[in-house]
């Protein structure tokens, strides 16, 4: 055999959905699963003796291959509450010479690019139910994507000239636009013939772009041309208290009022300790023939330092002129470049930073109120401040502005010490729900749009798990009248260590402008070929932001 | 009537339309709704048997789905079978996919099928032709053997590239079927001629199969390899990142190893690539013109979304190249990149950061303006928060140290358990940049044990012992907080105890006003200690006791032993006399073996023994021994060592490729039955890619240089052309399906050039090379080959 023996698709509880068997003579799913959980937790118990009393339940191990036995090994891929498996073999077939180790990344990538097939195929959220409904599809894929053990043909768009693409309607589809554009041809041709007038069609035949192309399948056609690109941001921002010097105690008359107006004494300015930003560009396309695009990106000064490219990108042509892409696209869905912007690496001075970590504002007070137990925080949103910023920074207007920050969400977070947290309180909400999860955390979720330019506020408070005496302090729900109680943390353990959460962590995603700034300047259909010549397709750009790894600590 | 036909055209667009949109919601209804799949066994054979294409599609689509499901549906064997001669594609299809799965455990019921699916091979589809060969060869059963060999060598010679491409697949699998080995080198043979192929989608595929057979036999690739170099870039990803694995150890076998010249007080010193780089001052490289071929082609390749790729050319750069030749190439900061790729991509970022761990060793500089990636967020798992602990650890310097120590330290507080841990464990790496950062490390570390943070108390006492014992002299103050912590805080936990009172001990040649005293207390409460602490304290005794009696030995006179007997004796004997009765035997053991020790005759002994100066605890030890990812570690060093004596330059002299473009041309105007499309074997790539102009070496690597198409070439090969008039038209005469255009005609002339320009030695390759029409006019040509060969020398 080669070096795939089978490819598994399995539920979260690892009940198979589809198996696709290289080699018939594998053990059966079960038995891989099984012998794959025996072989995790001996592994797992092997680190935690290795490393003194490592806490096994945190230990979320990422093993690239999960070693079977000699020459088994078992790669696991999680997507969209999916298990997809891959089982690879490291012995060489017909014999006991061990094979020399093949790239560990091979698995990876290729059930990467097996969702893309998929996706491609069935439509974007891959469920099971739509692998169940299309087994049949699945089988001649996979058959055309793995061959003798080694992965084949994984371009979506040339396995869809082998495979048919969706059911045999869309084939008739197919065929009757076949039939029609055939006979559009011979009455054209006939009517040149007829007017003796140069034909309109290409010289070339179509043959020649058939397989010409590696990525681009041949012969396509589409009643509607569109051309959408989508540049997509990831802010991975962790943001950090400065001036940490500590709230100066207040007499308890004060308090009360400080609770309310909530400006605490000793403000604490985040600064983002590190800002980066994963960008994607992805392209749908749509168009009939084979165009050439060119696409002119504003980079707003940034140097892209190692940006990946799709294969159709001719990546020395960038390098000469960053900025300026021109390619033939692949048709449907794809992404044409991934990069990724460190501040810390561009010629950024760091007090511009926030000006690129998107449209959030973050005021952070923690160890507030009697206690130190309670901990503020307003959100301000930015109007328009990443447009204005930017045009007066880098000179460039930025016309897109986000009107709504949507899906906001912030997870407070105190895991570390969560055996000392029996809760936390929202005092104060100005915006949406807060409510404790259990475990140390608790999430404060805004409506699906939040107006730009609103400022929510949350004032939350850690309620220590082992006062008795707060619980009741709680229970009264009046905050100005426990002035008695003594510090939780104080008859903890003797030191005052105010309880604040561990870290923050912000999500949100914003349409209509990205943190970096960069644009699209223009997209053109530079030239066509094999039929689709003077199409005007449908263009769009959009700009997505989200945020990753955005946190507050 | 020009008009009546727009208007018609007009129309049968509207009509077109209008089918679309019905189509398209039509596909919407019915995909929403789940496909009939039969699971009765006679209604799925009754399917299967029936008159219908359409029925026969519902029930193999039952079967499919019983397969993917993972039941057994071996029963429908014959039934599915018989519909392999099905008109319908997608029923062949499938009953080649069950086929696949299922012959082996059927091989009589399948040898039936074995004609029909011959027959594709015959088809006009070359799509159809390329299932035929797989299909058959998919067939594990060694009984075909035969059959197999006689499709791929059909299928070789085949016009179109889709079915030389299944023919190397077929190779692969041929080979594992033949389990005598019987027909090894013919499939050996025949790769050499799919190497040769000009469709990249074709090298791709025979450099998996040569990856299969013969991984070994490396004497294949040698006229390949400047050509393979080349067209690195236009390969799939999963043969280029095969090719570029397969190359890294040719290169490491057959070219000489780079070498390294830098100035050494005022003199050039040449020396080959070595192993360790950190001593060496600024030098400069030189590159076998082979190795830097292709190193210069895999220069593109970091900047390709293809992830496998990005880590081969990483991990070839590793072994074939200097460390700075990573950041030059971009290498690592694409590298970075894929660490920062989203979260659905775990295990593409540990693999990355396994990779960096490899190159961070070589050299530390190469990541260091990349620090902050390295840094941890609270939602990574733990072995990826390890990993970047383990290259921070290596890429710490003077400028990054304050920033670096600021975060681990606040990881070491507020991360969970083993995060923090290993944060701790860390920082000391810190302390080796300079002896500032050591002290103000050590500070911060004792006021975290002070503080007494459960969590990573041991560790930072750990830390703390590794400093310390680097310099005892200068640390004093630090064992006295030590000591402090000791007395005063109860609830140190027992590991952490045992540490710091081992570390006293340690501490008593160099200074010993304190540990005498921390004895007293300690054995106060011998009782309620732990086993572990308990130990120590009888170490500690004995070390504090032996030193008492050095001293007093050396102001007093080696005779004076038995009149010793002071606090610290006595404190002495105490412990031991405790320890003698101890629960733990260890302890009891030990007890007694000082008892002994520490005697008159043996006292020196155990002064050696006692006061040895310990290792310090190797920092990096300390975190680097966690290595999950085993897997890349075995990729990155199975590669073969450098050779001693690299291999003759002239090995690498290539060879003409194959041209197939100019057979299909033929077929075309010859009206062959051969569906080839005429321009189908260029390969876009080509445009893309510079013309390389390399000075001759000799005449035969100009004509091999196949981008080669200089006007003097042109002269040359028409005057060449117009010496063997007499034997062109010849040939052409023969040769029903030779076109009569000149352009054409040149162009078969170069390609009798590229055969013919070859050793006498290869002239049975060239044969082959032909393929099976045209043998007739080979052997013509074979005759002549060697007048010719004179010809060119004249030019």
């Amino acid at each position: 055999m080669g070096l795939i023996e089978a490819v598994y698709i399995a539920d979260s509880v690892d009940t198979l959905i589809y198996e696709h068997l290289i080699n018939p003579q594998i053990p059966p799913f079960d038995a891989i699963i099984h012998k794959k959980t025996k072989v995790e937790k001996q592994s797992l118990a092997q680190f935690t003796k290795d490393s003194d009393d490592y806490d096994t339940e945190q230990c979320d191990l990422v093993r690239p291959a999960i070693p079977l036995d000699k020459n088994l090994a078992l790669s696991q891929h999680t997507y969209n509450g999916l298990h997809f498996y891959v089982l690879c073999s490291s012995q060489r077939p017909n014999s006991e010479v061990e094979r020399d180790c093949f790239n560990p990344a091979l698995p990876f990538v290729f059930i990467t690019r097996l969702i893309e097939v998929f996706e491609d195929y069935f439509g974007a959220p891959l469920v099971q139910s739509k692998i169940v409904s299309n087994y049949d599809t699945l089988t001649l894929l996979l058959n055309e994507m793995i061959e003798d053990g080694y992965p084949f043909v994984t371009n979506f768009n040339k396995l869809r000239e082998v495979v048919p693409f969706k059911n045999f309607l869309s084939n008739l589809l197919a065929q009757t636009a076949n039939f029609s554009s055939s006979a559009n041809k011979l009455i054209s041709s006939a009517t040149a013939n007829l007017t003796n007038s140069t034909p309109s069609f290409p010289s070339v035949p179509s043959a020649v772009q058939k397989d010409a192309i590696p990525w681009r399948r041949s012969n396509v056609k589409h009643t509607k041309n569109e051309l959408f690109v989508d540049l997509i941001e990831t802010l991975n921002v962790v943001l950090t208290p400065i001036n940490t010097s500590k709230v100066t105690p207040k007499p308890p008359g004060i308090i009360g009022s400080a609770f309310y107006s909530s400006s605490g004494s000793g403000s604490k300015k985040l600064v983002p300790t590190l800002a980066n930003i994963d960008g994607k560009i992805n392209l749908t396309c749509h168009l009939t023939g084979v165009p050439t695009l060119q696409l002119l990106l504003n980079l707003n000064n940034f140097d892209l330092p190692a940006p990946a490219f799709h294969q159709c990108i001719n990546v020395e042509r960038w390098q000469q002129n960053p900025g300026y892409l021109s390619f033939i696209p692949p048709d449907g869905k794809s992404t044409i470049m991934n990069y990724s912007i460190h501040l810390d690496e561009a010629p950024v001075p760091k007090k511009l930073w926030s000006k690129y970590t998107g449209v959030m504002d973050i005021d952070y007070q923690t160890g507030l109120g009697k206690d130190k137990n309670e901990f503020e925080l307003r959100l301000i949103s930015k109007v328009n401040a990443s447009s204005n910023m930017k045009s007066d920074l880098r000179g460039v207007p930025n016309k897109l502005n986000s009107k709504y920050v949507e899906n906001l969400k912030l997870e407070v977070n105190c895991e570390v010490f969560q055996e000392k947290v029996s809760t936390i309180k929202g005092i104060r909400v100005t915006h949406g729900d807060f409510q404790y999860k259990g475990n140390g955390r608790a999430e404060w979720v805004f409506h699906k749009n939040l107006l730009v330019g609103a400022t929510p506020i949350l004032r939350g408070k850690i309620v220590s798990s082992d006062g008795s005496n707060e619980e009741h302090y709680d229970d009264s729900g009046s905050e100005r009248n426990g002035f008695d109680i003594r510090s939780v943390t104080d008859s903890l353990s003797g030191v005052s260590e105010p309880l604040s959460p561990t870290y923050i962590r912000l999500q949100y995603s914003t349409i209509g402008s990205i943190p970096s700034g960069i644009k699209v300047e223009s997209l053109k259909i530079a030239s066509t070929l094999g039929g689709g010549e003077g199409i005007k397709p449908y263009k769009g750009v959009k700009y997505i932001t989200r945020t990753g790894d955005f946190f507050i600590r | 009537m020009a008009q009546l036909l727009a208007k018609f055209l007009a129309i049968l667009d509207t009509a077109r339309e209008f089918t679309f949109e019905a189509a398209t919601s039509a596909t919407a209804a019915v995909t929403a709704k789940v496909t009939d799949i039969y699971t009765n066994p006679q209604e799925i054979a009754r399917l299967l048997n029936s008159r219908t294409e359409r029925d026969k599609l519902t029930g193999l689509k039952s079967v499919v789905a019983l397969m993917a499901r993972g039941a057994d549906a071996e029963l429908y064997f014959a039934d599915v079978i018989k519909n392999v001669t099905s008109p319908q594609l997608q029923v062949r299809k499938l009953v080649y996919a069950y086929l696949l799965r299922y012959a082996k455990a059927q091989p009589d019921i399948a040898l039936l099928l074995i004609n029909s699916i011959q027959k594709s091979l015959n088809d006009r589809d070359p799509h159809l032709r390329a299932l035929g060969i797989r299909v058959l060869s998919g067939i594990r059963i060694s009984a075909i053997s035969a059959i197999v060999m006689l499709g791929i060598k059909k299928c070789v010679a085949d016009s179109s590239h889709i079915v030389r491409r299944a023919a190397a697949v077929a190779v692969g699998k041929a080979w594992e079927i033949d389990a005598q080995k019987l027909n090894e080198d013919a499939l050996v043979e025949t790769l050499k001629l799919l190497l040769a192929d000009n469709d990249m989608g074709v090298v791709g595929a025979s450099i998996v199969a040569f990856h299969k057979i013969c991984p070994e036999n490396y004497a294949l690739l040698h006229v390949h390899y400047r050509r393979l170099c080349r067209c690195l870039a236009d390969l799939e990803e999963w043969p280029q990142a095969l090719l570029i694995d397969i190359l890294t150890a040719y290169a490491r076998m057959f070219l000489p190893k780079p070498t390294i010249s830098y100035l050494q007080e005022g003199v050039k010193v040449t020396i080959a690539l070595p192993d360790d780089y950190t001593e060496l001052p600024s030098y400069e490289t030189a590159f076998d013109p082979d190795l830097q071929l292709f190193i210069t082609s895999m220069k593109g390749l970091v900047y390709s979304r293809a992830d496998v790729s990005v880590l081969a050319v990483a991990r070839a750069f590793i072994h074939l190249s200097p460390p700075y030749c990573l950041a030059q190439f971009q290498i690592a900061p694409a590298l970075v990149r894929l660490l920062t790729k989203g979260h659905n991509e775990r295990e593409i970022q540990c693999l990355a950061l396994e990779t960096i761990v490899v190159a961070v060793r070589a050299d530390p500089a190469l990541f260091a303006p990349y620090y902050k990636r390295f840094f941890v967020f609270p939602t990574e798992p733990l072995a990826v928060a390890l990993l970047k602990f383990n290259v921070l650890a290596h890429l710490v310097n003077v400028h990054n140290a304050r920033a670096i120590t600021a975060e681990l330290q606040y990881y070491a507080l507020h991360a969970t358990g083993p995060v923090a841990k290993a944060a701790v464990g860390c920082l000391s790496a810190v302390a080796r940049v300079s002896t500032d950062h050591s002290r103000r490390l050590l500070r911060w570390l004792l006021h975290q044990v002070h503080k007494n943070v459960p969590t990573i108390i041991s560790e930072c006492l750990s830390v703390i012992r590794y400093l310390v014992q680097q310099d005892v002299a200068h640390h004093s103050r630090a064992v006295t907080q030590l000591a402090g912590v000791l007395q005063h805080s109860v609830s140190v936990s027992e590991e952490a105890k045992a540490s710091i009172v081992w570390l006293l001990g340690e501490f008593v040649t160099v200074d010993d006003s304190i540990a005498p005293d921390v004895l007293r207390v300690l054995a106060k409460g011998y009782k309620t200690e732990e086993p572990q602490v308990r130990y120590q304290i009888l170490l500690l005794a004995a070390k504090v006791y032996c030193q008492d009696v050095n001293e007093y030995v050396s102001s007093h006179g080696t005779d004076s032993f038995s009149q010793h007997d002071g606090v610290i004796a006595k404190l002495f004997r105490h412990i031991l006399a405790l320890a003698r009765y101890d629960v733990s035997y260890d302890t009891r053991d030990r007890a007694r073996m000082f008892g002994v020790l520490l005697s008159q005759p043996h006292i020196q002994l155990a002064a050696l023994f006692l006061q040895a100066p310990k290792p310090v605890p190797l920092a990096e030890a300390k975190h680097a021994k966690v290595h999950i990812l085993s897997a890349l570690e075995m990729y990155y060093n199975s590669v073969p060592a450098w050779a001693k004596q690299p291999s003759d330059l002239t090995i690498r002299k290539e060879v003409g490729i194959k041209e197939h473009i100019h057979k299909s041309f033929q077929n075309v105007s010859g009206g062959s039955t051969r569906s080839g499309s005429p321009a189908s074997d260029v390969h876009f790539g080509n445009q893309s890619r510079s013309i390389q102009k390399k000075a001759p070496q000799s005449l035969d690597d100009f004509f091999a240089d196949d981008g080669a198409s200089s006007s003097v070439m042109q002269k040359l090969r028409y005057r060449i052309q117009e010496s063997l008039e007499e034997e062109s038209s010849n040939d052409e005469s023969e040769d029903e399906e030779e076109d009569e255009e000149e352009d054409e005609e040149s162009e078969e002339e170069d390609e009798n050039e590229d055969e013919d320009e070859k050793d006498e030695g290869d002239e049975e390759e060239g044969e082959e090379e032909e393929g099976e029409g045209d043998e007739e006019h080979e052997e013509e040509h074979e005759s002549e080959s060697e007048a010719e060969d004179a010809q060119l020398l004249k030019y």
